[in-house]
Parts: structure tokens; sequence; C-alpha cells
């Protein structure tokens, strides 16, 4: 492999990457800010400069768009770096309004960190700034803020080169320059909502997180979408038990850098529903876990033909679980799911089929019912434990129903209810379309009523006598490993005593956010 | 758009136009301008409208409309009157003709008449400094104008004569004793309407001979004959040309292309306007050679908006040399060479004139330079390789084949042969355009070719390349006009303009001329570049305004430091021409300046 010396180190690289790619690779930050791994390479922000000593003069280059070649010598950090990246700032700095205060982006500026690291501390600039709209409407989650702009022309670039629609542009030219909608065709893009992870100032934001909190504040959870069966990875800002943003999370085996808006902003009511079951309910009336768990336990035993209807967004942890818990039973279990109507997707990262782990389901062993086999399958059983929320009506009704779901139409009606949980408030793994296992962690934390899903499974494994269940997602995680042998499904680069000590998510995953 | 959706003509054309190139896309400005002349301008329907001929949104489309100056998003009159605001115009009036015609038509610049009839405009250099001041009428250019011919311009369109380029003058002017070869034809052949060579006696004087001559030779030998010549590069930078050809591919992979810069938008430049007006079977015949010898079987020849008149011309006479065969199938009757060449109108917009953005410009994009490498011969039009040469460049080439390197050496000097178009322009008694050996001094030009100063002014600097080549006091004009005797002065032979500031227009409006040139063409993706260019202006408005002080000198200067070297194209050494040596000649006009205002602002 050839190798060039990066910073004095000896680092190998593939033919064709650029020297901002090594860099990158090896954990070297190179500032930048045009240049994104996702997007075309346009070499226009000049803030990347980096120090070639050889072959040829030793002299400054762009590391975005330099070739790394054998022998190729090179320092990322110099006096002259220093000096091309100072006299870059302060070009940028001379018309950016002094905002820093009142921006969302606000300690997660790439303008402030360079100009921190790098910066002169005094403006020489004594001309009033430029004056550009502010606050301009461009997409239904997203606001343009001309005069913070500093024309990287990422977004313009996103929406080319990734969304496949060049709906935000650069007009005009020169100093006049801005990015900007036509007319008032508002950006359409499903993808919108990326504009703002990826412009590097506060010049794109969104609305659903305009002021709504200094970013300092937020704690990040490592997650994964659960809104279609792609399973984007995902990080999920909580401040106070609630759900503040929802970013995209680096993974270049499933979603690259980037997600959808129904993903990003639908988690924020979906992790927040309304009409959320909050009390364990048996007949009617409010009651502990374990009174109702009994309940369900001495149904089973007396009167069995149970048919289950598990939530395509459970884990697979739960699910195994759930194949224990009604594994020792006399009667006849039906473990099926009710088939996820799926509408279009496209051709980027939108598989259309609104669940997290159909392809989980399907590993187990649960049944598929369509609407014929689902009334069929209600028909032969006595008694129905309805996992999935999106089950609103139970025709024929069996005699005994139990719901277990954050919401429900079902549950007025029910004989028990167990409510559940959301997929950010739940420990463990997800399957996406393409049977890739995937690690989602608690974010947000139920209301304290609230039993989960695991406990509640649990309590009526344990009120049936089970013995030997899994006692945590990660013990669950380990059994249910075990029957399907070993590691080669314990799903590519996902070590299972990894996952047990919280850090499974797969390797590509940990790449710095571009 | 209704008007445009009923108007089956203007789609024909617009299909027309996309079958001229590889991708259709490059067919998004030509198929722009004949939008605008339809509407004169492009409202948001049109806008839409053209997405959709094109396959793309309108914002895209928007993209590119508002990168070029020629296009207009907001309404326009029926005409449009464009007077230029360059040194060379305002040096002999043009601002006295712009406020004419304000009076007149009772608006201000950018506005348009009362009666919808006409939008008066400034424009940066039109290309016609010789004949300087220059106003466009419907883009057709008059020619030493002054405030009564500019009355008659206007009338004229509101009485609906169609409008239409006054003939050029006596050009090009010689001196004796110098042996021609770029404007003999022209001067002796000239008999088409508009003094152009005609075909027919462009073949009387041995026309296209060269090409066949180029056509009997094995290609290398053809590239080999430029390279002994030592012919470089007109355009600006001097690279040799036959070194040039050589990096094209010798087995093409993927089509080639000849890309000819006639963007000519250089401050003080107006010789490949010339050449093109006319004698345009020089141009073609000069393709043809060169694309023969680089593989390429279509050439583009882009040309920029403002040039209609040398547009039509050079149309016409392609038209004419596919006829007889000059460009077509079997070129001139030799089996298996195919050549065709199309001319693409810019449309505002000097930054289109470097390679690369000219490059994205024809294929119908906002014209930004692209990152080298890679190098137009490797990845150039449409990723295929590419060779752009400039017009005069080209033109050489035919003389160069048919009379051979040894010949072409004689001219000029070792490192820097041949004959060059100087362009004279300013308060100089024969502004003019001379056809001189490379090396000729300023002070020859000026003094012999020009006829030294008029009466009544005097030269308090010059300019001796075109903007980029930046302002040399009086005390040079012994400097030998050739690329290395430029570099040593820290300067650049650039296009071969030498505009003469007089002592009436002043040193620092000359210098703020150039860079408030720079600031309004720079293409704008390079941070260091777009707001310094913008940074400069401001500084060097100061001190015509009086808010100077004599540290924003080094302001200017550091910002540049942070430019040059660090941006995608070379744009701020060009801002550096007028910057550094404007300093660097003429600190002392800088002083002054701010020493008036000092003592301007304690006596009030
Ligand atoms: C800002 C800028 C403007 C330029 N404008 C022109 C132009 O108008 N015409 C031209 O021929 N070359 C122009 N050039 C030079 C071209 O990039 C290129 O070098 C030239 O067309 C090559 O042709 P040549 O080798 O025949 O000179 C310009 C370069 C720069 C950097
Ligand atoms: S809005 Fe943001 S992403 Fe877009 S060009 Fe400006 S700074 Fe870059
Ligand atoms: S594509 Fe699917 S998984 Fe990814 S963010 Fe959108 S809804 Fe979530
Ligand atoms: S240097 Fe200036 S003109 Fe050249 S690409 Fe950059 S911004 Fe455009
Ligand atoms: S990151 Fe390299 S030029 Fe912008």
């Amino acid at each position: 492999m050839p190798k060039i010396t990066l910073n004095g180190e000896e680092v190998e690289f593939q033919e064709g990457q650029t020297v901002i790619e090594v860099a990158t690779e090896r954990g070297t930050v190179v500032p930048h800010y045009c240049w994104h791994p996702a997007l075309s390479v346009v070499a226009s922000c000049r803030i990347c400069q980096v120090e070639i000593h050889g072959p040829g003069p030793k002299r400054l280059a762009t590391a975005c768009n330099t070739p790394a070649v054998d022998g190729m010598v090179v320092t990322t950090e110099s006096d002259d770096v220093s000096k091309a990246r100072a006299g870059n700032l302060e070009a940028l700095l001379l018309n950016h309004p002094l905002d820093c205060p009142i921006c969302d982006k606000a300690g997660e500026c790439w303008l402030q960190d360079y100009t921190y690291e790098y910066g002169a501390s005094t403006g020489r600039n004594d001309f009033p700034r430029r004056k550009l709209e502010k606050r301009k409407d461009i997409a239904d989650h997203v606001l343009l803020d001309q005069e913070r702009c500093i024309l990287c022309t990422r977004c313009v670039r996103f929406l080319d080169d990734y969304a496949k629609k060049p709906e935000l542009v650069v007009t005009s030219r020169g100093e006049r320059s801005t990015i900007d909608i036509f007319a008032d065709q508002k950006v359409t893009s499903e993808y919108s909502g990326n504009l703002a992870d990826i412009c590097p100032v506060g010049a794109l934001t969104l609305k659903e997180f305009r002021f709504v909190n200094r970013v300092w504040y937020l704690r990040g959870t490592d997650s994964v979408c659960p809104s279609c069966s792609r399973g984007c990875s995902i990080t999920l800002d909580v401040r106070d038990n609630e759900l503040n943003r929802v970013r995209p999370r680096t993974n270049r085996e499933v979603n690259g850098w980037f997600i959808c808006d129904e993903g990003r902003f639908g988690l924020l009511d979906v992790y927040h529903p309304g009409g959320r079951l909050e009390h364990v309910r048996v007949d009617g009336d409010d009651a502990v876990l374990e009174v109702a768990a009994r309940a369900i336990a001495e149904r089973l035993k007396a009167d069995g033909d149970l048919l289950v209807l598990a939530s395509p967004d459970a884990t697979n942890e739960e699910l195994f679980l759930l194949k224990r818990v009604v594994g020792g039973l006399d009667g006849k279990a039906t473990l099926a799911f009710a088939k996820v109507e799926t509408a279009d997707g496209d051709d980027i990262l939108r598989t259309g089929e609104p669940a997290a782990n159909v392809a989980g389901l399907r590993f187990q062993g649960f049944e598929e019912l369509d609407a014929a086999a689902l009334k069929r399958a209600l028909g032969a059983a006595k008694t129905a434990w309805v996992l999935d929320r999106n089950v609103h009506a139970l025709d024929p009704r069996p005699g005994f129903v139990v719901v277990q779901a954050v919401t429900s139409a079902l549950a007025d009606d029910a004989d028990v209810v167990l409510p559940g949980g959301t997929v950010g408030e739940k420990e463990g793994t997800l399957t996406n379309v393409d049977e890739r296992l995937q690690r989602i962690r608690p974010a947000l934390k139920p209301p304290a009523t609230v039993p989960g899903d695991f406990r509640a499974l649990l309590a009526v494994g344990e009120a049936l006598g089970v013995d030997g269940l899994p006692r945590t997602p990660g013990e669950a995680f380990m059994a249910w490993a075990d029957t399907f042998g070993g590691t080669e499904l314990t799903l590519a680069g996902l070590p299972r005593d990894g996952l047990l000590r919280g850090e499974a998510a797969a390797p590509a995953a940990k790449e710095k956010q571009a | 758009m209704i008007a445009l959706d009923g108007d089956a003509k203007l789609s024909a054309r617009i299909d027309e136009l996309k079958s001229w190139y590889p991708d259709p896309r490059a067919a998004l400005i030509p198929a722009l301008h004949e939008v605008q002349k339809k509407l004169q301008w492009l409202p948001d329907d049109a806008v839409v409208w053209v997405a959709g001929k094109f396959d793309t949104t309108p914002a895209d489309v928007e993209a590119v409309i508002t990168f070029y100056d020629m296009f207009h998003r907001s309404p326009r009159g029926k005409h449009e009157v464009a007077v230029c605001r360059n040194l060379a115009c305002k040096a002999t009036g043009a601002d006295e003709i712009t406020a004419c015609l304000e009076k007149k038509l009772g608006v201000r610049v950018g506005e348009t008449s009362e009666d919808g009839e006409i939008s008066l405009s400034t424009f940066e250099c039109l290309g016609g400094c010789t004949e300087a001041p220059i106003v466009a009428a419907d883009w057709y250019y008059h020619r030493n104008v002054d405030a009564a011919k500019a009355e008659k311009i206007v009338d004229d369109l509101r009485a609906g004569k169609p409008a239409a380029q006054e003939p050029r003058g006596e050009e090009p002017a010689a001196k004796d004793g110098v042996e021609l070869y770029l404007t003999r034809r022209m001067r002796e052949h000239g008999d088409g309407p508009g003094m152009e060579v005609s075909l027919d006696a462009y073949l009387k004087s041995d026309g296209y001979k060269a090409l066949e001559k180029a056509l009997s030779m094995d290609r290398d030998a053809v590239i080999e004959e430029v390279k002994e010549s030592g012919l470089r590069g007109r355009g600006g930078a001097g690279f040799p040309t036959g070194v040039k050809w050589g990096f094209m591919p010798k087995e093409p992979k993927k089509p080639h292309y000849l890309a000819v810069n006639a963007d000519e938008s250089e401050p003080g430049t107006c010789k490949d306007r010339l050449l093109i007006e006319r004698d345009p079977h020089s141009l073609i015949e000069g393709c043809a050679i060169s694309a023969y010898a680089i593989r390429a079987e279509k050439i583009y020849i882009y040309i920029r908006g403002e040039y209609l008149y040398a547009a039509e011309v050079l149309q016409r006479a392609i038209e004419e040399a596919r006829e007889k065969g000059y460009l077509g199938k079997n070129v001139m009757g030799k089996e298996g060479v195919h050549l065709d060449a199309f001319v693409t109108r810019g449309a505002g917009a000097y930054i289109c004139g470097e390679e690369t953005a000219m490059m994205e410009s024809l294929e119908g994009k906002r014209g930004h330079p692209r990152p080298k490498p890679p190098f137009p011969a490797q990845s150039g039009l449409w990723k295929s390789p590419t060779t752009v040469n400039n017009v005069e460049t080209l033109c050489n080439v035919p003389y160069i084949v048919l009379k051979g390197a040894k010949w072409y050496r004689g001219m000029g000097n070792e490192k820097s042969p041949g004959n060059l178009l100087y362009q004279v322009s300013g308060k100089v008694k024969r502004p003019g355009i001379y056809e001189m050996p490379l090396g000729t001094t300023a002070k020859t030009l000026i003094d012999e070719c020009a006829g030294g100063m008029l009466e009544g002014y005097e030269m308090v600097g010059y300019n001796p390349g075109g903007a980029s080549a930046g302002f040399f006091p009086p005390s040079m004009v012994d400097v030998a006009l050739d690329h290395d005797t430029m570099k040593e002065k820290k300067s650049m032979l650039g296009t071969g303009a030498i505009t003469v500031v007089d002592q009436k227009t002043g040193m620092l409006p000359a210098i703020d001329a150039f860079i408030s040139f720079f600031e309004h063409e720079t293409c704008g993706q390079c941070g260091p570049c777009r707001e310094g260019c913008g940074w400069a202006h401001r500084l060097m408005r100061r001190f015509l305004t009086g808010r100077a002080k004599i540290e924003d000198l080094d302001v200017m200067l550091d910002l540049l430091d942070n430019a040059v070297g660090k941006t995608i194209c070379v744009y701020p050494e060009a801002l550096a021409g007028p910057v550094r040596l404007g300093i660097e000649h003429f600190r002392d006009e800088f002083e002054r300046a701010v020493r008036e205002q000092r003592s301007a602002a304690s006596t009030t």
C-alpha cells in the first residue's frame, strides 16, 4: 500500500484518496467548511490548507482536493498554515454578523471553533457589515439567515447531489452572492432537516430547534430511528427528559451522514405521544403490575389458544423474552404480527415500511398476518395479547384481550392494559431492512407508573412460573444469540459482549460527525 | 408560460441549440438569450418555463441567470443602452455620456424610461477601448461616442430604426516597416459589408492553404511545428501553445474538444473582437488546424455575450466554411477528418474568461472556475480532454503552418516570438490596435504608433497589459512589453492592452476603476477572494472620498497576501496588479490624498 507521512507518521492510504480523507480516517482533524465526505468536492472555502513538503516544492495546498501520492510529506499545522487560516477567517468574518449570543449554532459552530483556534483577536474591518435577509422561510422546517452564511455551498450540493433536486442555490455573483430559493418555491425535499446539520455555521437552522435550547445543555444518546425499516443511526438530544432534537449519526453502512425529515421531526411527537397509556389496568381499574401479570397468567393457564400480535417496533430482546414467556404454555400460542402497511419509499433512505423491526420479527419466526389471516386467527383464539399499537380493532374480539403498548385504540375495551414504552426508552437491538443488527440505548425515561415492555413481559413470565428467564435486555441478547449459533449473526461487527459492556454500536458509527 | 408555449419557433430553436452539445444542458445560456430577446427580461414564469425545457428546477436556472450581468430578472425596456464604465471610456468621457443619457431619458442607471422604450445601464469594459467611449444599443456598438451621438442613438431607437453595429474606423493602424501577418488581410482585403475579409477575398489571399497543408501532415508534426515556433498563448498567461497541445492524449478514449476563448473582457483589451469582426476565416482556419492536431472534432467558441455583432459575423463565416467543406465531414476531402464549430455566447461575466470557468459556462452553468488538477487536457469540457486557446493565439497558427516556425521566430524575440496586437487607448492622438513584434516598448507604442498624448494631456502613468497588469509610472515607458521583461517588473504581458492615464483622469481614479472592476467580477466562490475584493474596493474608495488612513494601504496589501496563491484560480493575482503596483509606484498619490483630506477636514 502507498504511504504518506502525515505530521511525522507514516500512514497507508488507498489510491484515489485525498489528503483530507487520509487524515480524517486516522482521526487528524483538518479544518474544513465546504468539504463533506458525502458531497462533491468544490474546494472553495480554502480553509483546509495544509503544508506539503514534497514531492515538489514546499507549498500550501487544500487538503480536500489534493490527491495523496506515495511518499508525500504533509503537515496539517505550521506557521504558514496558521497564517493562511487566520487570513481566511478574517475574510469570512468581515461581513459576518455578531450574532453568537443569539445563534442556535453557538457551541457547535465551526466559524466560532476555528476563529478561537486560529483567528486574530482584533478585527481590522471598520466598514458596516452586509445587510441581508435574517429569517427567510425556505422550507417547512428550515430558516435561512443569509447574513450568517459563509457560502460553503454544502446546502446547495446536498440538495443537488444527494436529494437530487437543486432547490437551494447560490444566486448573484461575487460579494453579492447569496443562498436562496426561487421565488416562493420552498425546499420540498423530505431530507431538509440535514441542511441544518451540514451548515457549518448558524445560517440554516431548524424551526423546531429555534431558541429551544442551548446546545451545551443537551445530552446526546446513540439510537436508531424506528420510523422506517432503514433504521438510520441517530442521536437523541435530550434535556430534562424531553427530546429536543434528533440528529443523524454517521454510519456509512446504513444512512451515511443523513436522515429523513420524518425520522427527525416525527420522533419529537412519537416519543412524547399524546394519550399515552400510563397505568396498568385490570378490568378497567388501575392495578399494580404483579396483579395484572397474575390475571394474564391465570387466563393463559385456564384457557389456551393465545394469539400474540407482536409489535413491529419491539426489540429483538423483547421478542425473544416474549417467546420464552409463552413458550411454556400448554395450550396453543400463535406468535404473529399484523402485516405492516408499506408505502412507496425513495431511492435514498426511506423504505416506506413504517416499522423498526419487521426483519427481527421474521427472523424470530413470528408469522405475518394480512387482514384476512388476522380475522381467521382472531376467530380461532380465545385470548389476544396485542403488543402492536397499530392494531385498532379486533374483529372478532376474543374472549380475553391484553393490550400492551404506548398508546392503543383498544385500551378502553381491554381486560388487561400494560403500558409499553417507546423505542427511545428502550435498551436492546433492532434489525433493519438489510438484516443489520443495531443497538439502541434508552434516552428517555417513561412516566414512573409505566413498567415498560421488558419488565411487563418479565412479570407475566414470572407469574406463569417460567424458569430461567433473562432478567435484562443484555442477558436476553446473549441467550438469544446463543440460539442462532454464535457470533457471525451477532451481526457484522457487533460483538456480543460488546453489547453487554454497552459499546456495541457498529464500528463505523463511531466516526465523528462530518 | 403561454407566450412561450405558443412560440413553436422558440422551442425549435432551443431544441436546435441543444443538439449542438453532447449534453443539452449546455444550451441553457443560449436559450435564456433567446427567451430574453422575446420578453426583454426573464420573469418568474419564464424561468419556470425554461427550467421545464431543461428538466431542472427554477432555482437552478435562477442561479445561472443571476450570475450573468446581461440577464434581467426585473422588467426592462424594449431597448437596452449600455455605456462602458471602465478606464479607457472613462478617460474619454463615458461618465459625461451616462449623465447626459440619464437626463435625456429621465432615469438613473439601471432604470427604464417612462415610455418603456429604453433601459439604461453601465457595463464594465465593453472591449472597444481604442474607439472609446463605447455605447452599445441592443448590443450593437457605437464608437467614439459623444453627447450628441449618444442622444442620436436613443432617438433612432425610439424612432424604430433597427439597431446596427457602427462600421469600424481606419483600423488596424500600422507602423511603417513592420511585417504584418495577423492584420495584413484585413488591411488589404477587407471587402465585406463590415469591412471584413469575405470568404472569396480570404481564399484569394491564400486562405485555407494552411489547413490544406496541415491536413497533409501528421497530426503530431503540426504540434511539433507550433512547438518549434515558440508561439505563446495570447490570452494572458503566455503558455507555449505547442506544449499545451502536446498534453492532449495521443489516443483518444473520449472525444476531444477545442474550446476557443473569445471572452475578451480584460479592461483595455479589444483585439480578439477586431480579429473576429474583420477576419473571421483566419480564426476558423486556426481552429480547424488546432482541432486536427489535438484530435478533436468539435470546436466550441465561447464569445462574450456583449460581442453580439462579432458572434453574428463568426456564425455566418462558420456556415460558409461548412458549405465549402472547410468544416464538416471529411474536411477538404481528407478522409476521416471531421470538424465542426459552434459559437456559444456568454452573458456578461469577466471570470468566464478564466479557462475552467469558461468550460463551466459553456456547459450551461454559473461560471465558477474549477479546482486544478485535473487540468483541461485531462478533464475539461464534459470531463473530456480539452484544449483552451485564445482567439489571437489561434489566428497565429495558420501562418506558422504555412510559413514555418523559422519564419515565425524572425519576429519578436527569443522567448516571445511573433507579433502581438497591442491595443493603445486613452488620451493619445491615434488610439488603435497595432500589430507589432513582441517586445516593443510602451514608448514606441504610445509615442510612435499612437502619436503621443493629445494636446493638453499629460501621461501620469499607464496600464501595460490589461487591468491585471496593474500600472507603471511614466518613467517606465521604456520597458519592453514581452513575457519575461514584464514578469521581471512584477507585472505581466497580459493581453497587450496599453491604457494611458492622463492627469485629468488621475492615477487614483484609474486604480479605483480596476479594483472596482475586480470587485464586481469575482465569481465569489472562495472566501478570501470574494471578501477580499470587496474589502479592497471599499478601502480604495476611501482614498477618493476622503476618509482614508495611510495604514489602509497595509491592510490592502495584507488581504492580498491572504488570497494570492490560496484560492481556486489566479484571480487574486489579477487584483494584485492594480493594488500592489499601484501602491508601489504611486504611493505618493495615496499619501497626498490622505494629506489633502486632512487639511480639508481641518478647514471645515
Ligand atoms: C480572471 C481571468 C480572466 C481571463 N480572461 C481571458 C479572456 O478573456 N480571454 C482569454 O483568451 N484568456 C483569458 N484568460 C486566460 C485563460 O484562462 C487561458 O489561459 C487562455 O484562454 C488560454 O489560451 P492561450 O494559451 O491561447 O492564451 C483569463 C484568465 C483569468 C485568470
Ligand atoms: S447556508 Fe450554510 S451550508 Fe449553505 S452555503 Fe451558507 S454556510 Fe454553507
Ligand atoms: S429513512 Fe427511515 S430510518 Fe431513516 S430517518 Fe427516515 S424514517 Fe428514520
Ligand atoms: S479566486 Fe476568486 S474568481 Fe477565482 S474561483 Fe475563487 S472566488 Fe472565484
Ligand atoms: S474544505 Fe477544502 S477548500 Fe473547503
